[in-house]
């Protein structure tokens, strides 16, 4: 994604979650026993942690119906996950209809070409800026309009998180400016 | 509430009103049967007569909570421990008694409300410039730092309250004052004046920060390395150059934080590569025993000797860089480039093969991308001092690469790849009787 006419920044997505209904009561302990890949877990909450292949997803599923899918590296395998993940409920024997597919958080990676002073870039950006160094090494600055949390590192590294690809391209446009200013310069 | 009607058992009209303890009851005189009984009394429906009040609408002023009495001790008696000012032991008690009604912290177990009175006296100090750290009042209180640090966002986050962060230089002061190093709490050979400690360990701090040793790491580790470093430096002698970080800490009845070794040598080597550019300095082996003894020469020159060795450094990889490419000027290959530089720029290209790219313009080749930061490389010599972390990466584990999917999400789905997911009727058989067999021995 270019956000100046000299640097192409590569954004890379580590990371997408979406959640999607099955309409219909699962019965874990059915799909623990017929499924492969699959793990019970009967602690709080009780759920199934499937595991897909290609594209490489781990499911969570409830017995209501609710399932949230992470692991996929694009919207698309998303999709295609979850509906490889009800086509496979389907053939244990339950009655799934693929509704409410949603995408609700997105994972990306972008490496800046500098290091970035963070006490600097805090103190310009406060209070939308945090930096507390005895909790969390990189400095945390959320963007309202976007839903969007960065977490800014010293290294020039900045983790994205947002309810989607094109908010997490539109975070990374807004934050290269701010964090430019705070580059380190040599001496 | 009226009797109705007549006695259902003898029909007798004479209808009594009469109570059971605090139920009302409506009982036949004549056959004693109970014709109707009222309800009886609750607060609901008191409170629909008006009868009952609730304490929360009483207009006098509640008492504080035993938890909120506690809390405000607690606060009190860490304002005296350190010695604050009573502004500040004032706006921790008023932001203390906020939070502990704040629906986030009133139903919270005892340790986070313990943990919260440690807060506010940290939020406190930081907006009057006071400077202290997290540690030390989790180590007061006798906390849990991860209770203490979860309560601390939750606290600034739920308030909104703006907390500036503590400046390091203005903690030296007070680290270099917790170390016993008085003439009568330890031998002469290693006692020290705390004010020249403390000076020459804030000058060692700016040099730290200067080259990447401090953003980002826990203040305490760094600041117990400087002021070793600084004790020293201060009296290079044999016996004290012998004395080892840990057993400094001891004579200075000091606890080690775990990462301060580290840091200490992050610091030696970055004084090692200065060192180096001090001309009486040339030919001399510096390490990291012997740097403190050149340790004050550094210092007073530390500016001029960082712009030489980043220049020096400049100067030699621009020479690499016309070698390699004169080399390589027949070839179409890409040139690599010096080590240094390949740790650092060459790690977006590996974290590409991890994940999908989003990109305006690639085509989502990793080819490409190389090809792109070859150009970077060119053009842009990296920093002498860089965070350790990207001078001395951890090894990563090679993820195996996926090919990329060229998917839409709405593909059709074969069975053929559904079924590799799905246990046959047989493979069901043989996982029941397995579990049978193990319940049984189990």
């Amino acid at each position: 994604m270019e956000s100046d006419n000299d640097v192409a920044l590569d954004i890379i997505i580590t990371n997408v979650v979406c959640v999607f209904r099955t309409r219909c009561h699962l019965n874990l302990r059915k799909i623990a026993l017929e499924g492969t890949n699959v793990i019970y877990k009967r602690d709080v909450g009780q759920k199934v942690l499937m595991k897909l292949r290609k594209p490489r997803i781990t499911a969570s599923i409830w017995s209501s119906g609710k399932v949230i899918c992470t692991g996929a590296t694009s919207e698309e395998e998303a999709k295609l996950g979850a509906r490889r993940l009800a086509r496979s409920l389907q053939k244990l024997g339950f009655k799934v209809k693929f509704t409410d597919f949603k995408v609700v958080n997105v994972l990306a990676v972008c490496t800046m070409p500098f290091e970035i002073r963070l006490p600097e870039f805090t103190k310009s950006n406060r209070p939308l800026a945090s930096y507390e160094p005895e909790l969390h090494p990189a400095a945390s600055y959320r963007i309202k309009n976007l839903k969007a949390t960065l977490q800014v590192f010293s290294t020039g590294s900045i983790t994205v998180t947002a309810p989607s690809v094109q908010f997490v391209a539109t975070a990374v446009e807004q934050i290269y400016p701010l964090v430019f200013e705070s580059r380190k310069t040599a001496r | 509430m009226q009797p109705s009607g007549p006695c259902p058992e003898c029909g007798s009209s004479q209808i009594v009103e009469d109570s059971l303890y605090s139920q009302t009851q409506f009982v036949c005189e004549d056959c004693g049967a109970v014709v109707s009984e009222g309800l009886l009394t609750t607060t609901l429906s008191e409170e629909k007569h008006l009868n009952e009040v609730k304490f929360s609408r009483l207009p006098t002023e509640k008492q504080p909570g035993r938890g909120h009495i506690q809390g405000l001790q607690r606060i009190r008696s860490l304002c005296r421990i350190l010695r604050f000012s009573s502004n500040i032991e004032e706006s921790s008690e008023v932001l203390f008694k906020k939070a502990y009604y704040h629906p986030a912290f009133l139903s919270t177990h005892a340790e986070k409300k313990e943990a919260l009175a440690g807060c506010c006296v940290l939020v406190a100090c930081r907006q009057n410039d006071w400077p202290i750290t997290m540690g030390t009042i989790s180590y007061l209180l006798q906390a849990n730092g991860e209770v203490m640090h979860k309560v601390y966002t939750e606290l600034v986050q739920k308030l909104h309250l703006e907390t500036p962060p503590t400046d390091l230089t203005q903690l030296i002061e007070s680290h270099c004052n917790s170390f016993k190093l008085s003439p009568s709490s330890c031998p002469d050979l290693f006692s020290e004046c705390t004010t020249r400690l403390a000076k020459r360990a804030s000058e060692l701090l700016e040099l730290a920060d200067e080259t990447w040793l401090v953003t980002g790491r826990q203040p305490v580790p760094i600041l117990t390395a400087v002021t070793y470093m600084s004790w020293l430096s201060l009296r290079p002698i044999a016996s004290r150059l012998n004395i080892s970080l840990i057993n400094f800490c001891k004579i200075a009845k000091v606890p080690v934080p775990a990462p301060a070794s580290k840091r200490l040598i992050e610091l030696q080597d970055v004084l090692c590569k200065l060192g180096q550019g001090l001309p009486w300095l040339r030919g001399v082996k510096l390490d990291r025993k012997s740097v403190a003894k050149y340790t004050e020469d550094i210092l007073k020159h530390r500016g001029i000797l960082l712009r030489q060795a980043m220049r020096k450094y400049e100067e030699e990889w621009e020479n690499e860089q016309k070698c390699s490419s004169v080399l390589l000027s027949d070839s179409e290959e890409d040139s690599q480039g010096p080590p240094l530089k390949k740790t650092k720029l060459d790690e977006p290209s590996e974290r590409a093969a991890s994940g999908d790219q989003v990109s305006s313009n690639t085509s989502g080749h990793k080819g490409k991308e190389v090809g792109l930061n070859s150009e970077k490389e060119k053009s842009q010599c990296p920093s002498l001092f860089l965070p350790p972390c990207l001078q001395n990466p951890h090894p990563r584990r090679e993820r195996e690469v996926v090919a990329e999917l060229d998917v839409f999400g709405d593909e059709e789905i074969l069975d053929s790849e559904i079924d590799m997911y799905i246990r046959t009727p047989e493979e069901v058989q043989a996982l029941c009787r397995a579990q049978a067999k193990l319940m049984k021995s189990s």
